[in-house]
């Protein structure tokens, strides 16, 4: 009965463009020139502008979403990828739980997996960008007019298509790894490098200042007089990003590279093909950043859900018990959650208010390291990396573990893979807070993922050979 | 977001801005630059620079060389200094532009003026920061005093009036930012005691670039680099790695030897002629030298053979297409391999040692490569000696008047360099799966060479001298999981003896793995890097030492250099015999090569340990149903490498998105 739910898309495979998978393997260096180019073209999106928006003052209901969903305010990039993430998630979920059934080893069943997949991107696609227009983002439709109104739908349409399409070409092995983390990774990047040496200033009456840290770091230092002050001026300012968070940031960096060499290695032993030895890593971040961003996922619907529920009716008690919503007193930034729920899962906005909310901070912190776990542990299960299933793929490889009985395979493995899975979610739940105490240029999760995602390509090249070492200059030139 | 930047109109921004952006490259450049400037060389040019320093060879290797390569390797040599090279010029360019940048903030007024008129209540009443209240207060009121409008004398003109009324302000406005509460807190948070001021937002360039004449220009800059500059730079580099194999020589140069291989008479003789005629073609000494045609090349190349002279105009262009044969000589046999061809295979190693050493490849070469040789007395008088071993049988003296060298140093030199020419002896040859006795069906075996390098001087050694607790591996899992590990941790090889090549070279022996029944090469050739040398300086001389016995050897003592090469395919299915010929060439050395045969015995597995394994299966609660577990023997995996079965989580869970696929 399956079977009819994914026939159902099949109609449309006629209709679809589809990226041609390669037909032989595509060298490295021409993978790097087709993830350049689709990087190129996504990082032009983020910054051709709407035709037609009228303002995009409004306050930003999609803020804490942002930096996950690679999109860019008032650009082509609005949805950024964001259908394809929920389609995906959706199926993940739907097949995950068995309420799809898709035999992934049937060739036919695998590609009406992703047309469906493809298809609802394609849905979701149009009913975003039909809400993002009708609910006055870029001005009260009224005043748009329904010609402009089509014309905005229109071009978020076809950016999310374009999208859709560098994604795919990506994953069918023109590129490397998948254009989402690409994309979301690259915008994350992006920012935090914006934040770091942003050329932009700000003049609030004490003089001008950058808003780059580390550019305000040397202009601060050369333009005041009491350079004393200066250095602690540049080091902590409040308002503007600062030298402090920059250091953080490099540190949480390095301390997540350092972290990812964290592995259990079981060593294996082929069955099939004798002498071929081998060790099956269990990495400390088993899930890699799933936890981290199922964990965001949650949290930013809740306050979305919560936001736009109190700007209808802030006085519902009910309502006001999801979240308060406001702009923080003595601050001009975003609005933020001032009680309730939301108040309480979201991530602390400095050191300053562990003293004066203990209560908030501890429930926070229970809150993320407890739905890491609790998600890493699940998306094992949802993913096809339980043990159950990589004791199933040795099994067809023909592998067994080193000194161990076959049938002791599964027994091993349940041992290693959920304490693994549970602990490595709470450690990068633990990260994930630990980055946002210290105040990091950007939220902790997205520094996360982003680190994940570059050590993952740094993972790839190195597979593919992208190292070459090079011989003594001088001499190899010349042979 | 503000809609509406102000550009920097008084330069007061953009300078801070480039000087971060270009400390930014420069800081960290520099800092590699000095560390390599202190630390000089890499781990591997370390260890290369030991082993050579205890080497003979490349010592007389170095001494002989004459002046015009001397000349011509320095040339090539310094341009890698460490001193004058670009990056080190960019570097200077570099802090020249910071320095430049410094300069100009340093002389900007307006800049000075931001310093001087932003508000600062501290230096406006003249205390220190960490001043107390108390010091702040007297500090103000001697200032309000000296200020105060009631104060003031009375014959000033108004100007200076207002002035002065204006101070005081100031300074009741210093005094109250760091007494009051909540002027304090507006001070520190806004940076004004008034509270938030009206905010201007900038951005760091200057105004002349949006401004005027400039925008044109600007955008045609942005426009040029986007559309033509960076399509250029892509498209040239894109090029550069189409036009060279993975062997790195040019592909007109790979297609004009695959070409000759197609075509390959199988009735023809591969001799090293043929080989030097396919290299005259060569792509790339078309390109460094465009003027000359390949007969051109082809007389050089045998001039350098023959060691005779050149003009001195073709003198550079003759090292040049030398120094470059090692490349397409790797190619070429890469692309023999491929082809499965042992007869070119061989011929192209022969022809690397011909350029190596600077001599035809004749019955003769071995002892001509020595130095010193004078070649038609040689061959006069030879006696029947071929051989280095044969050579040391005579005494010295002898050998000098053999290879008619009469000086008593360069007899010396001689000596020397033809008893430390590396000789390889095999103890022991076999096929070895990890962790099983023998060769078992659809194993993945590798080949194990026990060598002994030995000196031609010395005296025969059986191989039953080494026993097997010598010879023995450790065989714990690290090494099963990767047995090619320990043929790292020997020494890399030192540089060769070869004084006529143009550049120093490194000998390698190449091991091509060919099959007995039709005498074709299975695999790609695989060079043997580390080994060492180390008993080439041990005095064995067979012409002293009647009888081995426990005084004079100790088989301890002796190196023993191992090499494993990795079988591209997996031992076959069915249980049976196969013979191999393997074949170890030198590059650099005439008379160093090895040329035998080894057994692959292939037999089925001895379950006994697996089936046990099965029986004992019901006691586990595991409801994994492993009942219908063949022993198939599918090859998915055999076509791997060895290194890590690598079914790695990442991927998987990477991103929710991968699982599109």
């Amino acid at each position: 009965m399956s079977g009819r739910i994914l026939d159902a898309f099949k109609p449309f495979e006629a209709f679809l463009p589809e990226v041609i998978a390669p037909e032989r393997k595509v060298p490295y260096n021409q993978k790097l020139i087709w993830t350049g180019v689709s990087l190129l073209i996504f990082l032009v999106l983020g910054q051709i502008p709407l035709y037609g928006i009228v303002s995009s003052e409004t306050a930003d209901p999609l803020y804490w979403l942002r930096a996950m969903l690679a999109s860019n305010r008032g650009t082509l990039m609005e949805l950024g990828v964001t259908p394809i993430i929920t389609s995906s998630m959706i199926f993940q979920f739907l097949q995950g739980t068995q309420l799809l059934h898709v035999d992934m080893q049937k060739k036919e069943d695998r590609e009406l997996f992703q047309i469906a997949q493809k298809v609802c991107a394609i849905v979701l696609t149009f009913g975003q960008a039909v809400v993002v227009v009708a609910t006055g983002n870029y001005g009260k439709p009224s005043d748009l007019g329904l010609a402009i109104s089509l014309i905005l739908i229109f071009q978020l349409i076809f950016a999310s298509f374009i999208v859709l399409l560098l994604d795919e070409l990506l994953s069918k092995g023109y590129g490397l790894g998948s254009g989402i983390s690409l994309f979301t990774a690259t915008n994350i990047a992006e920012q935090i490098f914006w934040k770091a040496f942003a050329p932009t200033t700000v003049d609030t009456g004490r003089g001008v200042e950058f808003e780059g840290a580390v550019i305000a770091f040397f202009h601060l230092l050369a333009v005041r007089k009491d350079k004393k002050r200066a250095l602690v001026e540049a080091f902590y300012r409040q308002n503007l990003p600062n030298m402090f968070q920059v250091m953080s940031t490099i540190f949480v960096f390095l301390f997540v590279l350092y972290l990812q060499g964290f592995r259990y290695e079981i060593p294996i032993r082929s069955t099939n093909v004798r002498g071929h030895f081998g060790s099956y890593p269990i990495k400390l971040f088993y899930t890699s950043n799933t936890p981290i961003m199922l964990q965001s996922a949650l949290s930013s619907n809740i306050f979305l859900i919560s936001q736009m529920l109190y700007q209808k009716f802030p006085s519902n008690p009910f309502i006001r018990l999801l979240g308060v919503w406001g702009v923080k007193p003595g601050t001009q930034g975003p609005q933020v959650a001032l009680s309730g729920l939301s108040y309480y899962i979201q991530p602390p906005l400095s050191l300053k208010e562990i003293p004066l909310d203990p209560i908030k901070i501890a429930v926070y912190i229970a809150f993320v390291l407890g739905s890491c776990a609790i998600f890493s542990k699940t998306w094992i299960e949802i993913s096809g990396t339980s043990p159950r299933d990589v004791a199933k793929q040795f099994k067809d490889e023909g592998l067994v573990i080193n000194g161990k009985r076959e049938s002791n395979v599964y027994k091993e493995l349940k041992k290693i893979i959920p304490t693994a899975a549970a602990f490595g979610g709470a450690t990068i739940g633990a990260l994930s807070v630990g980055s946002d105490f210290l105040g990091t240029l950007g939220s902790g999760t997205s520094i996360l993922m982003a680190t994940t995602t570059i050590y993952g390509y740094y993972e790839m090249a190195a597979k593919e050979g992208g190292f070459s070492k090079s011989l003594v200059a001088g001499v190899s030139e010349l042979m | 977001m503000p809609q509406n930047y102000d550009y920097d109109e008084g330069s007061e921004t953009w300078p801070f801005f480039v000087l971060t952006m270009v400390l930014a490259v420069l800081l960290p450049m520099t800092f590699i630059q000095l560390k390599k400037l202190f630390r000089n060389k890499s781990d591997e040019e370390i260890e290369l620079e030991k082993v050579n320093k205890t080497d003979k060879l490349s010592s007389i290797s170095d001494l002989l060389t004459n002046k015009k390569i001397n000349k011509f390797r320095s040339k090539f040599e310094s341009k890698t200094s460490n001193l004058f090279n670009w990056t080190n010029l960019f570097i200077c360019v570099g802090w020249l532009v910071v320095a430049m940048l410094v300069q100009v903030i340093s002389n900007n007024d307006k800049i000075r003026e931001a310093a001087i008129g932003s508000f600062d209540p501290y230096d406006l009443l003249g205390v220190s920061v960490t001043a107390s209240d108390k010091e702040i207060k007297s500090a103000y009121r001697k200032l309000s005093l000296k200020f105060h409008p009631d104060k003031v004398a009375k014959d000033i003109t108004e100007e200076e009036k207002n002035s002065l009324e204006e101070m005081y302000v100031q300074i009741s406005k210093a005094y109250e930012a760091l007494t009051d509460e909540l002027v304090k807190q507006n001070y520190l948070m806004y940076g004004h005691p008034d509270g938030p001021q009206s905010q201007t937002h900038g951005i760091a360039l200057p105004s002349f670039l949006v401004n005027g004449l400039v925008t044109p220009i600007v955008v045609i800059f942005y426009v040029l680099v986007l559309s033509l500059v960076l399509p250029y730079l892509v498209s040239k580099w894109w090029s550069k790695t189409q036009s060279y194999t993975r062997k790195g020589i040019h592909i007109k140069t790979a297609s004009h030897f695959v070409d000759r291989m197609i075509n390959y008479k199988p009735s023809e003789i591969v001799t090293v002629d043929l080989i030097i005629e396919w290299l005259s073609h060569a792509e790339e000494f078309k390109l460094l030298f465009p003027s000359l045609n390949s007969s051109d090349f082809k007389r050089l190349l045998y001039s350098h053979i023959n060691r005779t002279s050149v003009k001195d105009s073709e003198e550079d262009i003759k090292f040049r297409i030398v120094a470059k044969c090692h490349r397409l000589l790797n190619g070429l046999l890469d692309i023999a391999c491929g082809f499965r061809n042992l007869e070119i295979a061989m011929a192209s190693l022969d022809t690397f040692k011909c350029i190596v050493q600077a001599i035809p490849n004749t019955e003769y070469s071995e002892i001509l490569q020595l130095p010193h040789v004078d070649k038609e007395h040689f061959i006069d008088n030879s006696e029947g000696i071929h051989t280095l071993g044969k050579l040391f049988t005579y005494s010295d003296e002898k050998i000098g008047k053999i290879l008619g060298v009469k000086d008593e140093q360069q007899l010396k030199e001689t000596l020397s360099v033809a008893s430390h020419l590396p000789i390889l002896k095999v103890i022991r040859a076999e096929f070895k799966v990890p962790g099983e006795k023998f060769v078992v069906t659809s194993s993945v075996p590798h080949l194990n060479l026990k060598l002994l390098v030995r000196s031609a001087k010395h005296k025969y050694i059986p191989i039953d001298k080494f026993t097997d607790e010598l010879l023995a591996e450790e065989e714990d899992f690290e090494s099963q999981r990767d047995p090619f590990a320990m043929v790292l941790e020997q020494p890399l090889l030192p540089y060769s003896y070869a004084p006529y090549f143009p550049t120093k070279r490194v000998n390698n022996w190449y091991c091509l793995v060919s099959l007995q029944k039709d005498n074709k090469i299975i695999q790609t050739p695989v060079p043997v890097e580390r080994l060492s040398f180390r008993n080439l300086d041990k005095d064995l001389d067979k012409r002293l030492i009647k009888e081995l016995d426990d005084k004079n050897f100790d088989p301890s003592e002796w190196e023993i250099g191992t090499f494993k090469v990795p079988l591209g395919q997996p031992a076959p299915k069915e249980k049976g015999d196969a013979y191999f010929r393997i074949v170890l060439k030198s590059t650099d050395y005439f008379g160093s090569d090895l040329d035998f045969t080894v057994e692959m015995k292939v037999r089925d597995p001895v379950e006994e340990k697996v089936e046990e394994v099965y029986s004992e299966e019901d006691e586990d609660e595991d409801s994994e149903d492993s009942e219908d577990e063949d022993e198939s023997d599918e090859e998915d995996e055999s076509d791997s490498d060895y290194t890590d079965i690598d079914t790695d989580t990442e991927d998987e869970d990477e991103d929710e998105s991968n699982e599109k696929k």
